[in-house]
């Protein structure tokens, strides 16, 4: 079957034990006001536009059946209103300008992919991460990823913000060898405010996954002026002592990097310090 | 000339030295008695007239001495008859295809233990010996005679280097108004007694007289790439008898080395040393000093140049301490993969006892020391120009010449198995003439650049009585070096996407669009960004890249040297894939005319875009063991990767690599002049990820702001 991805990350030490891949899955049900993947928010693909790589060839003003791209006083301009995101100007854009983020990949062909690295997740204890945007959002493509990946032996990551039904978790916990549940924060209304979303279902889902025979690192961004006041630490500290069975906790420095991805997907970020 | 050399130049000691010697320039009244033997070259005399100019000579007194020197060459022996360079030689090298230097300065790693176990008087003993027993019913005796007196000249001469060091040292005890410095010349009058004459009996004498051995090969023909070999086997037996008998510390031994590296390191160009690696049975030789030397680089941080040989069973901590080291920003030391390297050797000739104690020479070349005449860099092939001429049917596209043969056109050509059976015989042409020069070359030094030294220290020469550069080494080769293969690999993958899977282009108008070096930029973007690139374990252009490697080995094996094994593959360009790159016409794999080549089997600059593992796969996919002189790949590393809690995932990573099959790896720790110069030139950078967790984007994709910022943040590294 197939699913929606927007990256294949090999030679990953940042994100679960050992040497892993990362499989970037597209969509979220949340908006975070910081998040760095701007690209994995939307379900649907996307087009990109890098305007420091025109080269100024001017194919993708022909191709564009609705007139998106022009040029004006010498400024390459993409006039994303009237973009149905047909894809034409980035298939004939060969200096990478203009880039479709996201595509419909079959399990296999992930599966190919991520079996490339073998010998270094054998040695290095390490294996495959799917992230995102939100992949339990794809619950059956995501499901039968992790069985073929179970099938030949690898260590399953899940980064996951929690914000899904229990029934995903049941489904996939038998696969699944270590969660990288993400808690931005704890004070519910704080939480609307900031993401767009409460949550009740999250932190009820962390609690019934602290039950379950399953590894869990609880990770949190540490966005300054939003979660880090006393009384939000302190919220956290009393989360966190109710699940004993957590691994570990980690805070996540808060960086401006994915700032120039929204550029490139026409937005501004939401959040700067 | 080379024994008065030995005997005349002068003892140079400065204070708080711990290991005396100066070898060639730089250092002072000595110089122009070194300089002797450079009457031979032109580069010496250049050389000398820079330090005469130094030296504050007027130019009349400058003309009198090169004029001195000019006339004294009418007095050596007349120059034997040699044929010139072939005109198709010239013609190929002036097209830029084919350089064959034959024999660099230097480029060898002898038998040092030798002198340390034997003293230079033992040598001199096996030599009067062998003089003695010589059969004089035996007519070929009379040229071992010959070298064996030469050999002793030298040997004597070598004998007596201790003592006039000696004696400068009482000099300045005499002198000599400081308490520590007193006594450290009152420790070394005991080891000039002792080294290099007779045999080392302390770790102090054993370095000492190291030293000394290795100072009189650069006397004979100069410093550039001499290795001192496998220091950490050839120095630990008295390391060990030192410390057991209590008598140094291993504080007193790590000053020793730091001594011998400034030694080795201070002047310019590459004098290696190598540690690691497995011992005549096979199994793990590395010990103490190995470690103790990865400390003693890292400790002084200005080394220029160390290797370290792994294998299976290499320890773990081992390989972490040499990677913390390449961590510190030199890019040192290299890895060199014992299980590819021993096979590579044994399937080209060399003894699997010989093949397990290979050392590098220069910066990648590998030999078998002290009983090998390798002529590392004997020469270069342009692989890339090879493939521009069979699209040309043998034209080249810089000069509008036939510089190969007649290929076939490519109006012709109708497959990818026609573009291949051009490269092939374009490519076999020119290697065949580049190995006919390194022949002519060898013919040419070995009846006119005698190396006497370098004889008594390369087993098989004494005893044939055949001089070194005159095969007289048990190992005779030369290592030929493939330029370009990525290239050739990334323009085979674009032509097969772009004119027969794709369709979108004819080979006549891929011709012609190389023609006119890519005047359309956005077709160049085509060729560039729409077709697989080397680097990015995609099997399509990686199964090019080890046809065009292995196609190369197989042509190398068909051709016979004048002495000894013929030639080894050594995929290695150097600096010289600038000059290579400056004499190409632009190629189908999206470089424009003139531009570099990619640094031996490193993925093409900037072209590899999907991570660590992905170019070790790729160069993992390499038939590495098909070249004996050594693959060499510079791989690209972030600085936070050598941090505590990652640095298990490089070691991993490193022989994980290992062993899927890459040969050598050089790491390149990305610093903030990188990070500079990917911001000023994009294309060449596009591999450079910024990664968090859950996180990647290019660095060239980024805002100047936040670049500016990660350049700020980023460590400096190197001096």
């Amino acid at each position: 079957m197939n699913g929606m991805i927007f990256d294949i990350q090999r030679f990953s030490v940042d994100d679960g034990p050992g040497i892993r891949t990362i499989v970037f899955l597209k969509g979220c049900n949340m908006r975070c006001a910081w998040c760095h993947n701007p690209e994995g928010l939307q379900t649907y693909p996307e087009i990109m536009f890098y305007p420091q790589k025109c080269i100024g060839c001017g194919k993708c003003i022909e191709v564009c059946p609705h007139n998106c791209h022009t040029s004006e006083a010498g400024e390459r301009l993409f006039l994303r209103e009237r973009c149905e995101r047909c894809g034409e100007c980035a298939k004939n854009c060969f200096s990478g300008a203009l880039e479709v983020t996201g595509r419909s990949a079959a399990v296999g062909e992930i599966i190919n992919e991520i079996k490339k690295d073998e010998s270094y997740y054998i040695n290095s204890g390490g294996g495959v991460t799917f992230s995102g945007g939100e992949p339990l959002l794809q619950a059956d493509f995501l499901t039968e990823l992790l069985t073929e990946c179970k099938k030949i032996g690898l260590h399953c990551a899940i980064e996951t913000a929690g914000n899904a039904e229990w029934s995903v978790f049941e489904k996939i916990l038998p696969l699944t060898d270590l969660f990288l549940y993400d808690i931005k924060i704890v004070d519910e209304k704080l939480h609307e405010k900031m993401t767009g979303t409460g949550n009740k279902r999250i932190i009820e889902n962390l609690k019934k996954l602290a039950n379950e025979d399953t590894e869990i690192w609880v990770r949190t961004p540490e966005i300054p002026g939003v979660n880090d006041a006393p009384e939000e630490k302190q919220k956290f500290a009393g989360l966190l002592a109710e699940l004993q069975t957590v691994k570990k906790h980690v805070y996540l420095p808060y960086h401006a990097l994915g700032d120039s991805k929204y550029k490139s997907l026409g937005l501004s970020p939401p959040f700067q310090i | 000339m080379l024994a008065s050399v030995i005997a005349d130049s002068a003892a140079v000691i400065k204070d708080d030295e711990l290991i005396f010697g100066y070898n060639y320039y730089g250092s002072d009244e000595a110089m122009y008695n070194e300089l002797a033997i450079y009457p031979r070259m032109e580069k010496g005399k250049k050389k000398l007239t820079d330090y005469l100019e130094q030296g504050k000579l007027t130019e009349e007194q400058i003309g009198f001495v090169i004029g001195a020197l000019d006339s004294s060459v009418k007095y050596t022996a007349h120059t034997p008859y040699v044929p010139d360079a072939s005109e198709q030689y010239a013609d190929a090298s002036s097209e830029g295809a084919v350089w064959s230097p034959g024999v660099a300065e230097n480029h060898t790693v002898l038998g040092y233990e030798k002198v340390l176990r034997l003293g230079f008087s033992g040598i001199l003993a096996e030599i009067k010996d062998g003089l003695k027993n010589l059969d004089l019913n035996d007519a070929a005796s009379v040229k071992r005679k010959q070298l064996l007196e030469c050999a002793a000249v030298v040997t004597e001469n070598a004998c007596n280097i201790g003592k006039r060091y000696r004696k400068k040292a009482e000099e300045k005890l005499k002198n000599c108004l400081r308490y520590e410095i007193a006594q450290d010349l009152n420790k070394m009058i005991e080891v000039l007694d002792s080294v290099p004459y007779g045999p080392a009996k302390t770790f102090h004498e054993a370095v000492q007289s190291l030293w000394f051995a290795h100072i009189i090969n650069t006397w004979e023909d100069g410093i550039n790439a001499n290795s001192i070999g496998r220091i950490d086997q050839i120095l630990y037996p008295y390391y060990k008898k030192d410390i057991e008998e209590g008598r140094i510390t291993k504080e007193e031994a790590f000053e020793l080395l730091c001594c011998l590296w400034i030694k080795l390191y201070r002047d310019y160009d590459v004098q290696q040393a190598m540690i690691g690696g497995v011992d005549q049975n096979g199994d793990d030789a590395s010990n103490e000093l190995s470690t103790m030397i990865l400390d003693v680089t890292d400790a002084l941080g200005f080394v220029r140049c160390l290797s370290v040989r792994l294998h299976k069973g290499s320890p773990q901590k081992l390989i972490k301490r040499a990677l913390q080291v390449v961590g510190k920003g030199n890019g040192i030391p290299f890895f060199f993969n014992d299980d590819i390297l021993i096979p590579a050797l044994v399937s080209n000739g060399i003894e699997l006892r010989d093949a397990r104690d290979y050392a590098a020479i220069g910066c990648v070349e590998i030999t078998i020391p002290g009983k090998a005449n390798p002529h590392a860099v004997s020469n270069r092939i342009n692989l890339l120009k090879c493939l521009e001429l069979a699209l040309n049917d043998g034209v080249s596209l810089t000069t509008g010449e036939q510089a190969g043969p007649k290929t076939g056109s490519v109006s012709k050509m109708t497959c990818m198995q026609d573009i291949v059976a051009a490269y092939k015989k374009q490519a076999e042409y020119f290697t065949g003439i580049a190995c006919f020069e390194s022949n002519r070359l060898e013919l040419q030094n070995s009846l006119t650049l005698p190396m006497v030294y370098k004889s008594i220290l390369t087993e098989g020469c004494l005893k044939s009585g055949r001089d070194f550069n005159n095969g007289g080494a048990k190992y005779n080769y030369h290592e030929s070096m493939p330029m370009g293969i990525p290239n050739v690999a990334d323009s085979l993958a674009a032509l097969q996407k772009l004119v027969y899977e794709n369709r979108k282009y004819t080979l006549k108008e891929v011709a012609d669009i190389l023609k006119g070096n890519f005047a359309d930029e956005t077709v160049r973007q085509e060729f560039l960004n729409r077709a697989p690139k080397f680097g990015n374990d995609d099997d399509l252009v990686d199964s090019y890249a080890a046809r065009v490697l292995e196609h190369f080995c197989k042509t190398l094996k068909n051709i016979k040297g004048i002495s000894g094994l013929g030639f080894f593959a050594q995929p290695f360009t150097f600096l010289w894939l600038i000059e290579a790159g400056s004499m190409t016409a632009a190629t189908p794999d999206g470089r424009r005319e003139g531009e570099n080549i990619a640094y031996s089997i490193s993925p093409m600059q900037g072209r590899d875009s999907s991570g660590l593992t992905a170019v070790l796969n790729s160069i993992a996919k390499l038939p590495s063991k098909m070249a004996a002189g050594s693959t060499s790949a510079i791989i690209e590393v972030d600085p936070a990767l050598f941090e505590r809690d990652k640095i298990d995932q490089m070691v991993i990573m490193l022989q994980t690599a290992f062993q899927k099959g890459v040969g050598q790896i050089q790491f390149n720790v990305t610093n903030a002049e990188t990070l500079k110069k990917a911001q000023a030139e994009p294309e060449k950078y596009q591999n450079l990820a910024v990664r968090v967790s859950g996180f990647s984007q290019r660095f060239c994709l980024l805002d100047k702001k936040l670049q500016d910022h990660i350049i700020a943040r980023t460590k400096h590294t190197g001096f």
